[in-house]
């Protein structure tokens, strides 16, 4: 387990290394310019020339990159142009909403996709089960945008169930800790529902074809010619043989979702690092784009290797493979 | 199977106790927003991205440079004056002033009792450090080129020569010469020094202990969320002028156009700044309670051709400037104006919120705006006769302008996102196609947009300025390239200049009119970019907040003074 773990890690951090590199040339390659986009439209030539070279634009590239990565290694993400502080302290600040936002949404993406999984493999050929591959097909295809702006349109504007905007209410929903945490689920509804929706159809998927395979297996027939209960069969033999697959989706799924956080918190005005990298593109602020980079591969490389060893503690074929 | 249905009623029980909660935290958030939105003793201010920082020294943000106004204490506020189309400086923490030696030095005498937010007394030292801080290369403000009518020690500012420390409540500007500028430049936001002295001048841009801002202004602020909510409330130690009246005034940030007009729909936010027009319109009609106020106009929106050849600008690195052998000629950008149909142009899109402009001084400084202009009216015809008079003639009938083998066919360059310009830049395409002019539209991303602009690497484009408040043009419109980076069209003219030079020495900037509106004559003449419209922005505020006086001088400059209004 250790030299599989061993070769996930090494092979993660290449990863990252390549991946941080190509953003890095390839930002700065982009035309542009940080000192012009915040601002410099009101600034003297002198005061420009003297902020450009605080940020060590008039550098040459490979010089800024060995800085960069000379900081890097030693925990220092550099200084954000546009929120002007630390990158360390303008991602730790908003990870907590990407966070809560992500880990909900899968959640909720497991109990949405399983339930529709399992009832459609029950149901197998059947109507429900067409109803339902067809509906999960079709949540799998809708953009998160469309589904953010369409689930605020009914719930949000039209019936006024739900906040159209924000992580919490002015002041905070309430004075009590029950109060803030309910109003921040409030706030949370329709983001997790629409970060959700797609992936739990494509677990939905993944799950009704592998229940549907590990129910023709051998070891399940004999459970059931001895009598074991459905509910005995269903827990002990089929859910972890067929939970496998949607692991190794979630796996998968975990770039995909890092994508929707960016247009879920956009579309809904959630202070997380989706909407802190998108401000960081567009104003051309170098170092918070790397320390984004950084964090999001990061997060797409330890998810990766989070499923790989969960599906290696439930399935030890992957282990040794 | 008693046992059976009693676990499925458990199961079932469960589920509907979950749904039932969901269902009681839904409506029980949902009274608890109406009877808040009932009982607001606050107003939101929706707003469409963070603030850069609130550090004076350091902020470029206009929504960071409004809360800044609100929160720390300046020597003179300006105030805007409609019926005379000026700006005028009033009192703040000086309480009066006179000028000496012939106007070049200003005597400062300061209000006692003002008093930062943590209880130290703000007194003349606080003024004479700020400025130090401002000049400091070493700290790097973007506001340095305040202090450089200050005394010098060489060629660098002098300001403990320039601002005399008489005693806690007396200060003297010298200035090393007369301009109009000496008040307004005498009134940046002031800082605590008690607090600043304790950080290495280097280590300020970086220091996380003035983040959140200890001021003396009307506001103290309370709460910085980022990306979320600016929070300020009421200084209540404040004299300059008064604290605040509503318990807070909440920048609430929220990146969707369409979500902040829904929201003021809906009354959870009271101020929606630079509202469109259909959506104004759209407001009054379905009588949402708000008023909807004008800005300016302070915006204009310009064609801006290239008058000098870009490449070989960039290639010589600015010491090579030969005129654009399309926009070169002021006959040919003539022509160009008489082309496109502004007027058109502003009935469409802005309607009365809009008006044809002609030069870079907006008609609300009515002291400087020289009504006697009548801007080149559309006239394919006589475009048509101007092209022909300077040899341009579709000499192989492809239906483009040709002269000595070279086809009149250029790029203009808008950034993307803004569908005004684009729909603009498409109906500008076609009149120009009808006087046989090809022109080819490219939307860039703004930071691209700005990057090709700045290197001169362009045809023409669309860009406009919001003007400043003061009557400053030098970087628009000086002829020196390298030092006026945003005269996008690189237009030189020597009596512009003189005209630019003249204006730094003025004592009252309302003196200067004549000058100012020779200098209108002369672009309007010279036409080295067609000026498009001055837009009125529109921004819409609750009818309950009573003295929301929005005006040029911006949304929030007297939020101190809002209240209630009475029911």
């Amino acid at each position: 387990m250790m030299t599989f773990l061993a070769g996930r890690i090494g092979t993660g951090l290449i990863i990252l290394f390549l991946l941080t590199t190509l953003v890095f040339f390839i930002g700065y390659a982009a035309p542009g310019d940080p000192v012009m986009l915040s601002g410099g439209v009101t600034m003297s030539a002198s005061t420009i020339f003297q902020l450009r070279h605080e940020m060590g634009l008039d550098q040459p590239l490979l010089t800024r990159y060995a800085r960069w990565i000379g900081q890097v290694v030693t925990g220092d993400f550099g200084y954000s142009v546009r929120q002007q502080r630390p990158v360390k302290e303008a991602i730790l600040d908003v990870l907590p909403c990407t966070f809560s936002l992500a880990g909900g949404a899968i959640v909720l993406e497991l109990i949405i996709g399983l339930a529709i999984g399992t009832a459609a493999a029950r149901f197998r050929s059947g109507t429900i089960d067409r109803v339902l591959s067809t509906v999960s097909l079709v949540i799998y295809t809708v953009p998160a945008f469309w589904l953010g702006i369409m689930l605020l349109s009914v719930f949000s504007y039209g019936l006024g169930l739900f906040p159209s905007s924000q992580l919490q209410s002015i002041n905070g929903g309430g004075n009590s800790t029950l109060e803030s945490l309910a109003d921040r689920i409030w706030h949370l509804g329709l983001p997790w529902l629409t970060l959700a929706v797609p992936g739990a159809g494509a677990i939905a998927r993944y799950f009704r074809d592998s229940l549907i395979t590990v129910r023709g297996e051998e070891y399940v027939l004999f459970a059931r010619s001895r009598g074991v209960s459905p509910k005995t069969i269903f827990l002990s033999y089929e859910l972890p043989n067929a939970v496998g697959a949607v692991i190794a989706v979630l796996g998968t799924e975990i770039g995909a979702l890092l994508a929707g956080v960016v247009v879920t918190e956009t579309v809904f005005a959630l202070p997380g690092m989706g909407r802190l990298a998108m401000t960081a593109i567009l104003t051309r602020d170098y170092p918070l784009i790397m320390g984004c980079t950084i964090f999001a591969g990061a997060v797409v490389i330890v998810g990766n290797l989070l499923a790989d060893v969960a599906h290696g503690f439930i399935d030890p074929r992957v282990r040794l493979a | 199977m008693t046992n059976h249905i009693t676990h499925h009623s458990v199961r079932w029980w469960v589920a509907f106790a979950i749904c039932l909660m969901f269902g009681i935290l839904l409506l029980y958030n949902g009274c608890s927003r109406k009877r808040s939105s009932a009982a607001k003793d606050y107003v939101v201010v929706g707003i469409e991205g963070d603030v850069d920082t609130f550090n004076p020294l350091y902020a470029e943000d206009a929504n960071a440079s409004d809360i800044i106004d609100l929160v720390f204490p300046s020597m003179t506020r300006t105030t805007f004056d409609s019926s005379r189309g000026a700006i005028t400086q009033i009192p703040s923490l000086a309480r009066s002033w006179e000028f000496l030696n012939s106007g070049k030095d200003i005597l400062f005498h300061l209000r006692s009792g003002a008093r930062w937010a943590d209880g130290s007394a703000v007194n003349a030292e606080d003024v004479q450090y700020s400025y130090i801080m401002y000049a400091d290369t070493s700290v790097g403000s973007v506001r340095q080129d305040a202090a450089s009518a200050f005394l010098k020690s060489g060629t660098i500012p002098d300001v403990r020569k320039s601002i005399e420390v008489k005693d806690d409540s007396t200060v003297i500007f010298h200035f090393d010469h007369l301009y109009a500028g000496e008040l307004f430049d005498a009134g940046l936001p002031l800082l605590p020094s008690h607090l600043y002295e304790k950080i290495e001048r280097n280590k300020i841009h970086q220091d996380s202990s003035l983040r959140i801002p200890v001021g003396a202004g009307p506001f103290n602020v309370k709460e910085w969320k980022p990306l979320q909510d600016i929070i300020l409330t009421p200084n209540t130690e404040s004299t300059l002028p008064h604290p605040g009246r509503y318990s807070q005034i909440i920048f609430r940030i929220i990146p969707d156009y369409y979500q902040r007009l829904a929201q003021i729909r809906s009354g959870e936010i009271d101020v929606l700044p630079y509202i469109e027009i259909a959506d104004a319109d759209a407001l009054i009609r379905d009588k949402v309670a708000v008023q909807i106020y004008r800005l300016g106009p302070r915006f204009y929106d310009a064609i801006n051709w290239n008058n000098i050849d870009g490449i070989e600008y960039a290639k010589s690195k600015g010491k090579h400037i030969i005129p654009n052998k399309l926009f070169g000629n002021k006959k040919i950008r003539q022509a160009l104006t008489m082309a496109i149909n502004r007027k058109q142009i502003i009935d469409a899109f802005f309607r009365s919120y809009g008006r044809v402009a002609f030069s870079p001084i907006s008609p609300m400084f009515r002291w400087a705006y020289n009504d006697s202009i009548r801007p080149l009216s559309y006239n394919p015809d006589s475009a048509k006769k101007l092209f022909a008079a300077a040899g341009w003639k579709d000499t192989d009938g492809d239906g483009i302008l040709d002269k000595d083998g070279k086809k009149f066919s250029f790029v203009l360059k808008i950034p993307s996102g803004n569908q005004v310009r684009a729909q603009i830049a498409a109906i500008v395409q076609e009149q120009l196609k009808a006087i046989s002019v090809d022109m080819k539209i490219e939307q860039q991303e703004r930071g691209a947009f700005w990057g090709a602009i700045m290197d001169k690497n362009f045809d023409a484009c669309i860009a406009g300025f919001n003007v400043p408040l003061q009557m400053q043009l030098d970087e628009l419109w000086g002829g020196d390239l390298q030092k006026s980076r945003f005269n996008i069209p690189s237009f030189q003219n020597i009596r512009i200049d003189e005209i630019l030079a003249g204006a730094r020495q003025v004592s009252q900037e309302t003196d200067y009119a004549p000058q100012w509106k020779e200098f209108q004559r002369i672009i309007e003449h010279e036409q080295p970019c067609t000026f498009l419209y001055w837009q009125t922005d529109l921004v819409a505020a609750n009818n309950r907040i009573h003295h929301a006086n929005i005006d040029a001088l911006g949304i929030t400059y007297n939020a101190a003074d809002w209240e209630e209004a009475p029911r």
